[in-house]
């Protein structure tokens, strides 16, 4: 390893403890695993479920990327920030299986529920009983929730993997690019693109709120 | 983008990255404030940041569901299987590979004992009378399979023999160094 590369390595892995963590698997050391796994569980899946929206699929798409992260444990090099290796794993994943998955979807809308509706339809519900609201309040919630998830949902993947890390993970362009194996200016004009068109569908919700 | 890019864009609109950093909450104070002004007098601008900001809020609605109590269980007893698998994979290509050693001189031996039969079978064969059927001559062998089996069988018991004689050996040799 060249002195630069070596240096970069340290940078980063000082910067970012999950790195530090995962060159700690790298030794063997699977409580750092679990570490990681305990901390990065819930906005991998949250990711996943609001990315191909299905909850049984965004957690078997989830174990495979820590399955994938843990299986390349003996490689691993702190190149860059933990979280963006994870997602970009993740977004490639994601992006696989709505490409596999497109034909059926087409299927259902023709002649079926809308998407959103049979995959992971009983999320809002689930809230709403929680909060016990009456049932007017209750389906306008959920007619809202609706169409936030059927707009985001027929967003190109691309559009909609940058929307919901910007948005729900709060990374950075250079990170979100990184990710998607994109240039900045990429990200910033797939997010533009995908902002325009989810203010031109949900313009009602604007005025309504 | 640098302060004095920003405060230039600011006689003119802001560019959509400025608004997008604006409503995520991404900008400071002080140009938060630039932009308000900008808004103020900006109908067009004030338009794009009520429906930048309604849109931000209404996709806080969207919560996601718990993610399953069983997951890490799932996902270690996947891990487990495949280190398993690993494992046993390793562990049979080693043993394989003991084998493959082990044997190959044993296969190759008999193939160089039948040779060396069959050339004994052809100078025989040649010093005889011409015309003269060789399965009639006493001398002359005919090797069969169950021969071939006989001379493995008789390596492995020699291999045998070396195995008992080399654990033999071991086990006297601490003996004889104290």
């Amino acid at each position: 390893m060249s002195e630069w590369v070596q240096r970069d390595v340290e940078a980063v892995a000082a910067l970012d403890l999950d790195a530090q963590l995962m060159l700690r698997v790298r030794e063997g050391d699977n409580d750092s695993f679990r570490v990681l796994l305990d901390k990065h569980r819930n906005p991998l899946v949250h990711f996943l479920q609001r990315m191909v929206q299905d909850a049984g699929a965004s957690e078997e798409l989830a174990q495979e990327v820590f399955l994938r992260i843990y299986r390349s444990r003996a490689s691993y090099e702190p190149s860059a920030k933990f979280t963006t290796w994870m997602f970009r794993i993740a977004s490639h994943l994601a992006l696989n299986w709505l490409r596999d998955e497109r034909h059926e979807r087409s299927a259902e809308r023709l002649d079926g529920p809308r998407f959103g509706e049979d995959r992971g339809g009983d999320l809002p519900a689930r809230e709403l009983r929680d909060r016990r609201p009456s049932v007017e309040q209750s389906l306008v919630y959920e007619t809202r929730l609706q169409e936030i998830r059927d707009s985001i949902a027929l967003l190109p993947a691309k559009q909609r993997a940058a929307v919901l890390m910007h948005k729900y993970e709060e990374m950075e362009y250079s990170q979100i690019a990184q990710a998607l194996e994109c240039s900045e200016s990429a990200v910033k004009s797939l997010l533009f693109r995908a902002y325009e068109t989810l203010r031109a569908r949900l313009a009602h919700l604007a005025t309504g709120a | 983008m640098s302060y004095s890019e920003f405060s230039n864009s600011m006689t003119h609109c802001p560019t959509e990255d400025v608004l997008l950093d604006y409503v995520s909450g991404q900008l400071d104070a002080v140009k938060v404030a630039q932009l308000d002004r900008h808004a103020d007098g900006c109908a067009q601008c004030a338009a794009l940041r009520a429906a930048q900001t309604a849109i931000w809020r209404s996709m806080d609605e969207w919560k996601p569901a718990p993610v399953s109590e069983g997951f890490n269980r799932e996902l270690w007893r996947r891990i487990d299987a495949e280190e398993q698998a690993a494992s046993w994979t390793t562990d049979w290509a080693q043993r394989l590979a003991g084998m493959m050693q082990v044997s190959l001189w044993k296969r190759l031996a008999p193939l160089a004992v039948a040779a060396a039969v069959a050339a004994t079978v052809f100078v025989i064969h040649s010093g005889n009378e011409p015309g003269k059927p060789v399965t009639k001559t006493p001398t002359s062998v005919v090797l069969t399979v169950s021969d071939a089996d006989q001379i493995e069988q008789t390596l492995d018991d020699i291999q045998l023999l070396h195995e008992v004689d080399a654990e033999a050996a071991a086990a006297k040799a601490p003996s004889r160094v104290m």
